[in-house]
């Protein structure tokens, strides 16, 4: 998939403080986050992690266990445009999954 | 309900009941629901920030209403080799190319009919004959079955793939 290009451009202007401001908001990384539903099966979460992310069984099944548990998991953090990615394919599969900044 | 693969690679599903196959029936009609209960679960909020959520409606958003669709077409060409086998059960060929659509499929099937009838998360667990309403309890049968069809398609994938 093509990642949108959401992340805004540096600023160029002369306002230092901006473009600090800014470059700091891009380096930010972002949490993938994974919510539980009462629906889509256990195996299917584990192999939805094994299948995008290349996780092993034991971690995959242990974050699918985070998100039946506690209600959510941070399944993956970096980079907001391969955060993205992981998004569109974790919700091809309909896991209830959202992205969050970290420090939000 | 038996499975196996062909050598050519496809699941071969023989002995089917026939409340099974009503219910794979019924999917390319739930995946294409305009309800926008289902709308929003199949294609949730993703940001917390307004402006950044309108970006991936406008971008993201679209891809994925595009593979949506792709996926039920597969779906439904599958669908077309559901029918009676020798005992009054069914049989259906999934080609092996579709096995990753028909596990999505399914889940957003079982997402679907979950809403349409108004069931309650306590109500997963529950068997379709405690459900008062026939409505509800079928459509909890079917999210049963559907489900049945998912274990079974994982366990095939994980037989071939050796996959640990």
């Amino acid at each position: 998939m093509d990642a949108p290009t959401l992340v805004q451009a540096v600023d160029s202007s002369t306002d230092t403080d901006t473009e600090v401001r800014t470059r700091t908001e891009i380096a930010r990384p972002w949490n993938v986050i994974v919510h539980d539903d009462p629906v889509t099966l256990m195996s299917f979460v584990t192999n939805a992690f094994m299948e995008v992310f290349g996780y092993a069984r034991p971690k995959a099944h242990r974050l699918m266990m985070e998100v039946h548990n506690t209600g959510r998991s941070i399944v993956w953090t970096g980079a907001r445009e391969q955060a993205e990615i992981y998004v569109h394919k974790l919700q091809a599969r309909h896991l209830l999954t959202t992205l969050e900044r970290v420090d939000d | 309900m038996e499975v196996k693969r062909i050598p050519k690679g496809d699941l071969v599903f023989r002995s089917m009941p026939g409340e099974c196959a009503t219910a794979l029936r019924g999917i390319p009609a739930l995946l294409e629901s305009d309800d926008p209960r289902v709308r929003d679960r199949l294609l949730p909020r993703t940001y917390g920030d307004h402006r950044l959520e309108k970006e991936w409606r406008r971008i993201g958003v679209p891809e994925l209403e595009h593979l949506f669709a792709s996926r039920t077409r597969l779906i439904e060409k599958d669908l077309e080799t559901l029918l009676p086998d020798r005992s009054g059960t069914f049989k259906l060929n999934i080609q092996s190319i579709h096995e990753n659509a028909w596990l999505s499929g399914l889940n957003a099937a079982r997402h679907a009919l979950f809403i349409l009838n108004d069931l309650e998360d306590a109500d997963i667990e529950r068997h379709p004959y405690e459900l008062q309403d026939p409505d509800r309890a079928e459509a909890l049968l079917y999210i049963h079955l559907m489900a049945w069809m998912q274990e079974l398609i994982m366990k095939a994938d994980e037989a071939l793939n050796g996959r640990s």
